[in-house]
């Protein structure tokens, strides 16, 4: 164990926890957030060839809440909490956005369509980097299997900034697994159904969602955990469009 | 002991009128403007010998002394000569009072471990104010009145003292000097001026100016004229006949004077300079010398006060053509003179367009610098650094600048209008941590989009216009395939419809579907159907996807 990792345990012990930033515990079996703090979180849809599984309505979802949370005020003083989107395909719809609680004020939105994924994995680097924001997400989906070649490394390099940082949160919308062993938490989302509501004229009413936890690499407590089943947990709801 | 040293600009508004030349020998005085008469605001020593005294008319002034040279009074000059004396003063001393325009009394306490004694300060100062050009006299003293009237009677000390008038006609002493009242002995260093300096001292007499002129004229009545004659005045009688301030007067000429300095104003969140430039410049490499220098001194001034540059302007007057502004918004706050003159040389040294007939060549130059406080960040034991706000321009132009030419970055701002997903970009300003929250709005489904919206081909299974259900949708071949894509619509809730600007030159009139869709072959499994969103444009009659739901 580190001495660091040693002495903020002992200030644990004698009430100073609370002043501790770190990695919150995420398990949703514990009712923590989905996405921690300095670590990488993936999100991808169940299948490969599956449009519209649901991801970024997740992501929104999620992005909302933790701006809401506004963790800022125990731990980085004024800074005022923000959001990085960055947007791979420039499929980001400011309107839905607002439609699931987000503060447009306090989102960057980086639109890099023609942008090389390369090239966005190092912008996202940056605004980690940067430590101004609470979460970075970088939103590959739409993106051609021929370009989700991301260089060796980038994704271990990212989780070390991210542990540098401790205060920003990753999350990385894919069509199929990219992060491997780097990624804190992976999630996939289904879309069970299409809710309709048929009562006078048809409309959208929205669809069920299923998040699977595909494997969590550390809980709260900085030590390893076997990745896998063990971790599974289902978090559903019905959204209304 | 406390010890202050005061410095003074003799013949001030000569000082700055003649600027940047120094202060003439020869008789010569400021004018001012006094309606349609032009009136002698100060006169150097050659002309007050002559007679030329303030307030005189110039035509009477040019007859009491033919030779005297008039400059017109120069009221931002002076502030300049002001702000540089001031300036040199607060780098020696953060206890620094202006006493009028022309004077600045230090405290010195303190300060011998950094600048050595007291006299090694006094030359310190004095060949500041030199090397900008600035005339000055210093004085010592244990108390600021005391080391303000030093300072003015320096050079007095060769002239006798015939009375109080031509006491009055100090020598302009063509080096700068340092009086020094020896503890003690501040008395008899007194005694011999004139009664009259103690109108002289500004702010640091004991009694106001209205009271105080009424009690000199008195006082010359009585045939007081130096300040010895006042000192020896019995205490007594003088309170019978002058009240407290006689006393206090009294007190000041037997060097038992009190006094504390006055705050000094609060920094200024603008700060000008002006270079005038006789002849003109044209080099553009003398120019960023000149505007280095100012940067410098700026710098400094920034760097004792604790202020950053925020954001410049520059104005260039040229001859014979209008003046130009140029401004430069600072990413990053700096007081750094290097960063400083690097963003804004360029802005200096630039060609302008000139109209017919008007030279390149740089008559003034202005900076105007807007500037505040730095942001102070508390670090914490375990937590990383918390960043400066100021730096997120910095870091959000480099991370636009590596998306490439194409990309976009900003804060998208729903605009105020009907029209489907219309946004702007803005800058990225998020508001402050304390702001309020929003109240959570009902969570949707998450559009995503194409841009550009998709052409796609409807064929509407039959006549209905109020359904899509059963309509084939035919999107023309990705690249690397063969045959367009057909899809089937299963379900559809629309149309919606919206139109705007009919009135304007961008009208839109549309109608959106949310529908269903699955691939035609494979139209009956479970699984393969997405949620789309089908625009079909009124006037046109395109449909386009606009995107789909995930």
């Amino acid at each position: 164990m580190s001495a660091k990792l040693e002495l903020e345990r002992m200030l644990a012990a004698r009430g100073f926890g609370a002043t501790l930033p770190g990695p919150e515990r995420t398990s949703p079996a514990r009712g923590g957030a989905p996405v921690p703090a300095g670590g990488i979180t993936e999100l991808t849809p169940s299948h490969p060839a599956a449009e519209g599984a649901g991801a970024t309505t997740c992501a929104l979802r999620w992005a909302a809440e933790m701006l809401r949370a506004r963790p800022e005020a125990a731990e980085t003083g004024a800074l005022p909490p923000a959001l990085a989107w960055v947007d791979a395909a420039g499929a980001f719809d400011p309107e839905s956005a607002a439609r699931a609680g987000l503060e447009l004020a306090r989102l960057f939105w980086l639109r890099g369509a023609a942008t090389p994924v390369p090239a966005l994995l190092e912008a996202a680097h940056w605004l980690i980097h940067s430590g101004s924001f609470l979460l970075v997400v970088l939103d590959l989906l739409d993106r051609g299997e021929a370009e989700l070649r991301p260089p060796p490394a980038a994704w271990f390099r990212l989780q070390r900034a991210l542990d540098r940082c401790r205060r920003t949160a990753l999350l990385v919308l894919a069509p199929r697994p990219l992060c491997g062993t780097s990624a804190d938490r992976a999630w996939s989302v289904t879309r069970e159904a299409v809710l309709w509501d048929e009562r006078a004229m048809p409309l959208l009413a929205g669809a069920r969602l299923r998040l699977e936890s595909r494997h969590a690499r550390r809980d709260g407590e900085g030590a390893r955990r076997p990745p896998a089943r063990a971790w599974e947990a289902r978090l559903e709801w019905e959204e209304t469009a | 002991m406390n010890e202050f040293l005061a410095a003074w600009l003799p013949v001030f508004s000569l000082q700055a009128a003649a600027r940047p030349a120094p202060p003439p020998a020869a008789p010569a005085a400021a004018i001012e403007l006094d309606g349609p008469l032009r009136r002698i605001a100060a006169a150097n020593h050659a002309a007050r010998a002559a007679g030329v005294a303030a307030g005189l008319s110039l035509s009477q002034a040019l007859a009491r002394e033919p030779r005297l040279t008039a400059f017109p009074r120069d009221e931002a000059a002076e502030g300049e000569l002001q702000a540089r004396l001031l300036a040199a003063a607060g780098e020696l001393s953060p206890r620094v009072e202006a006493v009028g325009d022309d004077a600045a009394v230090l405290d010195l306490t303190g300060l011998r471990r950094l600048f050595g004694p007291a006299e090694a300060i006094a030359a310190r100062l004095l060949a500041m104010l030199a090397a900008a050009g600035l005339h000055a006299h210093a004085g010592l003293a244990a108390q600021p009145a005391l080391a303000l009237l030093g300072a003015r009677s320096v050079g007095l000390a060769a002239q006798p003292a015939t009375g109080a008038a031509a006491c009055l006609h100090v020598p302009d002493c063509p080096a700068p000097a340092l009086a020094r009242l020896p503890p003690g002995g501040e008395a008899a260093f007194l005694a011999p001026l004139p009664v009259a300096f103690l109108a002289e001292i500004g702010a640091l007499t004991p009694v106001p100016p209205e009271p105080l002129a009424e009690l000199l004229e008195l006082l010359g009545r009585w045939g007081v004229a130096t300040l010895g004659d006042l000192a020896a005045l019995p205490p007594c009688a003088l309170r019978q006949r002058l009240g407290e301030a006689g006393l206090a007067l009294r007190r000041l000429a037997r060097g038992e004077a009190g006094g504390v300095l006055a705050p000094p104003p609060l920094p200024r969140d603008r700060r000008r300079r002006t270079l005038a430039f006789e002849p003109p410049l044209a080099d553009g490499e003398r120019l960023r010398q000149a505007l280095a220098a100012e940067l410098e001194a700026l710098a400094r001034e920034l760097e004792r006060e604790d202020r950053m540059v925020e954001a410049a302007e520059l104005r260039l007057e040229r001859e014979g053509a209008a003046a130009q502004v140029r401004a430069r918004r600072f990413l990053t706050p700096t007081r750094s003179p290097r960063d400083l003159l690097a963003q804004l040389a360029p802005l200096a040294v630039a060609p302008a367009p000139l109209p017919p007939g008007a030279r390149a060549g740089v008559v003034a130059l202005a900076l105007e610098c807007r500037v505040a406080s730095p942001r102070r960040l508390q670090p914490r034991l375990f937590a990383a650094a918390a960043p400066d706000p100021a730096r997120w321009p910095k870091v959000l132009a480099r991370v636009s600048e590596l998306a490439g030419p194409a990309a976009r970055a900003g804060s998208p701002q729903p605009l105020d209008s009907h029209r489907p997903g219309a946004f702007r970009l803005a800058a990225f300003q998020p508001p402050p941590a304390g702001a309020a929250a929003p109240a959570p709005a009902p969570a949707g489904l998450a559009l995503r989009r194409y841009r550009p919206p998709r052409p796609v081909q409807v064929q509407r299974a039959n006549d209905d216009e109020l359904t899509l259900v059963g309509a084939k949708l035919q999107l023309p071949p990705r690249r690397g395939e063969s045959g367009a894509r057909q899809w089937l619509v299963t379900r559809a809730a629309g149309p919606w419809r919206a139109d705007g600007q009919w009135w304007g030159t961008e009208p839109w009139d549309c109608e959106d579907w949310e529908i269903e869709v699955a691939p035609w072959r494979r139209a009956g499994e479970a699984g393969a159907t997405s949620i789309r969103r089908l625009r079909h444009d009124r006037r046109s009659g395109v449909w386009q996807l606009i995107g789909y739901y995930d």
